[in-house]
């Protein structure tokens, strides 16, 4: 494992910040999509609804 | 509960909406004259109005001012109503509206006149970058107070993506535009070559991310629904879409660079972020289309949402030609060509302007109180506008993939089939003509736009919207906001940061250390989440729906969001940068020669000449060996280009003679038959001030460049003796009538201070590492034009391009540089075949 991460970066050092990178967005992109998924019906429907709230003289 | 009655600013939507529609026509009117010029270069009718000019106005024009206003008309008509609260000051609304609209009227006084950075879609000198920051701040200012006084707890994702927009066009403009000042009108950008590309095209790609898309999305997300009369299609599908598209779009910059000189590991990161980005941009686009489920039969009659449909559907398009012109092998084909021209008029007329015509009908009714003048116009405008895109676009994928595949076609002996660069030019001009009558039919659909939207408003009068809303205690809001920030020291943000950290340090130790904070990182990151998964309260809200409510913290962890992109990419070659300049052979341009770069720069050639040679076989064979860091590291800035109306000219220093290049630039089509160069025989008694080029080179060493106290004292002296050798060597070869230094009259065919003068010398150091005057003088010779220069020559110009060159410009060859080192040309030598100048060249270079 370790000698396979070493030939991995042997080339380039730099090859870690796309790595980093993909991580990141992964951790994000997953807990964004739980807090998504497990979000209320109601609460979401209400939310979508913010828009069609008029003004008064509308 | 108490109640008050606000009034929603509604004054200067009003003014944002028609300063967007009268900039909207200027600026398509400016593409519609550039898309003339390529087809016709006798349209270059004055020496402010050349392609080279006017290109940064029409971009300029349409992004800034155009979508600009037209963004801002939509971000404060639709904020105001969704957080329940009017514009927090209305003179932060009238110092921001009249701000933007003298920045745009400075862009379009500034760049004909040739001010420019040279940097695309940040043209603007620094004077009018530092007012744009200023502008920006105040717009900040004013919708984050608006946010702070709302009546609506939760932030619509409107919002989010209004929030996400101003802080990274911030952070955008304030990076990219860093530049050491030289005077007023002159500034030379703190970043060089690799690295000035890198953060140039991070700034140019996500100008399309914040400016043209993330502003455009809120929009579409309040107006589509407002439209159609029915919520947004999936609200749990817009926070994915949300957060992955400014985390994974702050990334794609360096997709414009693929094959370039830029770090392999940059390019593969560009590429693979922007496949990513297929995934919500497309999210993106079924929520807005599917927003119009149930309402489809509208579609028929309402002109606003078949502007919406229809410019969703081209973002959709947009959207998944980006990702596919992102990969290595498309853009191998693609890139340089109009094919990418045509995706950004996808994008820009598709999406942003019938987006921005959809939401201008849908407002015109309620901002002054009356129905839209004329239905039947608007629809009208509307399939005209369509058939407008269509052509442009159609005609541009025409020409892109046709002269792609004619600058890679081989012969039978595996030659370059086309050697000639005009050739490939000529078959593309019908479609430069069919892109005219696209665009023009696109703006005939605007300027019907106006009219009926003039007419509408004159017809009524100007309403502003009203509502009663409760009055909320000061105490209360204090709390709120003290609650706010809290959530930014919440388990799950430390967490997340501590883990995070951990993976990152690890990837800066050496295997087993590496290792063992990788897997500590993560099982922190894993087991964090389970445990506030199973703590979850039932009934309780969660940490995001806590955070969707709180303007501060959201904003600042969006900001952290766009900021690492940017942080990771740009960092590693800036930190490389001094090494790279002690090791580089390359040497500072003299004098002359920097000063002929600055004439470069001025007349915009960039925008038709790259200066980046891909390691491909036909790019080598037709322009010289691949170019390296090495070659633009003092290029301050980089004029790597986008586009190639014209041949690459990184190996065009020694490849022609000064007759040819006196001779070109006075009128391409003497010297290349088809060319659609504009002509400058202006340069010629246009004149370099001498005075300024010690300031120059001091900048240039401030900045990093290796100039020695004696070369900066000595610029001035310097520069004026090579100009006049050139001018004195162009007299002796071609007998024209030369205006001495400093003289008043200008009674001559060219003056020795001329800007033609300091562009030749440019031109001849191009894709050199050392200046032709240096070497000429090292080896002791004299004559009039720099010729080839051995041993640097067969360096930096390959042998073969030579032969290729020949048709880059015409018939001409390579040869010609050998008569110019004679001194003998006046005319470009003939070849009568590329083997045989190659052999010729060789025979030189050896």
């Amino acid at each position: 494992m370790v000698r396979m991460a070493e030939n991995f970066f042997a080339l380039s050092p730099l090859l870690s910040l796309p790595l980093i990178t993909m991580l990141l967005f992964g951790a994000v992109f997953i807990a964004v999509s739980v807090r998504a998924l497990r979000a209320p019906k109601t609460e979401m429907a209400a939310l979508s609804k913010l828009p069609l709230e008029e003004a008064d003289n509308e | 509960m108490e109640t008050t009655r606000i009034q929603y600013n509604d004054g200067i939507v009003r003014k944002f909406m028609m300063a967007s529609v009268a900039f909207g026509i200027v600026g398509m009117l400016a593409g519609a004259i550039i898309a003339l010029q390529l087809a016709w270069p006798n349209a270059n009718i004055a020496p402010y109005l050349t392609f080279g000019r006017l290109r940064p106005v029409h971009t300029n024009a349409v992004i800034f001012a155009f979508v600009g206003n037209m963004a801002f008309a939509g971000i404060y008509y639709s904020t105001q109503r969704l957080v329940k609260a009017r514009l927090a000051s209305d003179l932060l609304s009238n110092i921001h509206f009249w701000g933007w609209q003298l920045i745009i009227v400075a862009a379009a006084i500034s760049l004909p006149l040739g001010y420019t950075q040279s940097k695309e879609y940040a043209e603007l000198e620094w004077p009018i970058d530092i007012a744009i920051a200023v502008i920006w701040v105040v717009f900040a200012v004013n919708f984050f107070w608006t946010l702070k006084n709302r009546r609506e707890k939760h932030l619509y994702v409107a919002i989010w993506f209004y929030i996400a927009t101003i802080l990274a066009v911030a952070m955008l403009h304030i990076v990219n535009a860093l530049a050491l000042p030289v005077s007023l009108g002159k500034s030379y950008s703190v970043f060089a070559g690799v690295q000035d590309a890198l953060v140039q095209w991070w700034y140019g790609h996500n100008a399309v991310a914040f400016v043209l898309t993330t502003p455009i999305l809120g929009i579409m997300y309040y107006y589509v629904p407002k439209a159609a009369e029915r919520p947004v299609f999936s609200y749990r599908l817009s926070i994915i879409h949300f957060w992955s598209l400014v985390f994974i779009y702050i990334w794609a910059g360096p997709h414009h660079l693929l094959y370039t000189a830029l770090p392999d590991w940059a390019q593969t990161l560009g590429m693979i972020f922007s496949l990513m980005l297929w995934a919500p941009s497309w999210g993106g686009m079924i929520n807005g289309l599917l927003t119009l489920r149930g309402a489809w039969d509208k579609l028929r009659s309402d002109p606003v949402l078949k502007f919406f449909a229809v410019g969703i559907t081209f973002y959709g398009m947009a959207t998944f030609e980006g990702p596919l012109l992102s990969i290595k092998s498309v853009s191998g084909l693609a890139h340089y060509t109009d094919w990418i021209v045509a995706h950004v008029h996808g994008g820009a007329l598709g999406w942003n302007g019938m987006m921005a015509a959809g939401m201008f009908y849908w407002l015109i009714p309620r901002l002054y109180g009356v129905p839209l003048k004329s239905r039947a116009m608007a629809n009208f405008h509307f399939w005209i506008g369509t058939l407008g895109i269509l052509l442009y676009v159609g005609a541009l994928w025409t020409a892109g993939i046709t002269q792609g595949l004619m600058w890679r076609a081989e012969n039978e002996d595996g030659g370059l089939l086309y050697a000639s660069f005009v050739e490939t030019l000529v078959a593309i001009l019908p479609m430069y003509w069919m892109r005219l009558i696209g665009g023009s039919l696109y703006l005939f659909g605007f300027v019907l736009l106006a009219w009926n939207l003039i007419a509408t408003a004159r017809s009524g009068k100007p309403t502003d919207g009203e509502i009663e809303v409760p009055v909320l205690p000061e105490a209360e809001t204090t709390e709120k906001d003290r609650a706010g920030m809290r959530l930014l020291l919440a388990p799950q943000v430390w967490t997340a940061l501590i883990g995070i950290g951990l993976i990152a340090t690890g990837f800066f130790f050496e295997a087993i250390q590496s290792l063992i904070l990788i897997i500590a990182g993560s099982l922190l990151l894993l087991v964090g989440f389970l445990i506030l998964l199973i703590a979850r309260e039932e009934g309780k809200p969660t940490f995001h729906a806590k955070l969707e409510g709180k303007a501060a913290p959201f904003t600042i962890l969006t900001f952290i969001a766009v900021l690492i992109g940017g942080v990771v990419q740009i960092l590693p070659t800036v930190i490389a940068s001094p090494e790279a300049v002690a090791s580089a052979t390359n040497t500072p341009y003299t004098p002359l020669e920097l000063e002929g770069r600055d004439v470069y720069v001025k007349e915009g050639c960039y925008t038709c000449h790259s200066q980046m040679i891909r390691p491909f076989v036909w790019e080598t064979a037709r322009y010289g060996a691949v170019s390296t860091p090495d070659d633009s590291i003092f290029d301050r800035p980089f004029q790597w280009g986008s586009r190639r109306i014209g041949p690459d000219l990184q190996r065009v220093g020694g490849r022609y003679n000064d007759v040819w290049h006196y001779q070109h630039m006075l009128d391409p089509r003497e010297i290349t038959p088809g060319s659609t160069m504009p002509s400058y025989p202006h340069l010629a008694k246009h004149r370099v001030n001498f005075d300024r080029t010690e300031s120059k080179l001091r900048t240039m060493r401030t900045l990093g460049v290796p100039y020695t106290p004696e070369e900066i004292a000595s610029a001035q002296e310097s520069a004026m003796r090579d100009a006049k050798r050139i001018a004195r060597g162009l007299e002796e070869s071609i007998g024209i009538r030369i205006c001495e230094m400093g003289s008043p009259s200008d009674d001559c065919d060219l003056r020795e201070d001329s800007e033609l003068v300091a562009l030749i010398a440019y031109l001849q150091r191009i894709g050199k590492h050392r200046s032709p005057w240096l070497e000429e003088a090292s080896a002791g010779e004299t004559g009039a034009a720099p010729a080839a220069v051995e041993g640097e020559d067969a360096e930096t110009s390959a042998d073969a391009a030579d032969a290729a060159e020949a048709g880059a410009e015409g018939d001409e060859a390579p040869g010609a540089a050998e008569a110019a080192e004679s001194n003998e040309a006046a005319e470009p030598a003939k070849a009568d075949d590329a083997g045989e100048s190659e052999g010729a060249q060789e025979g030189e270079e050896n």
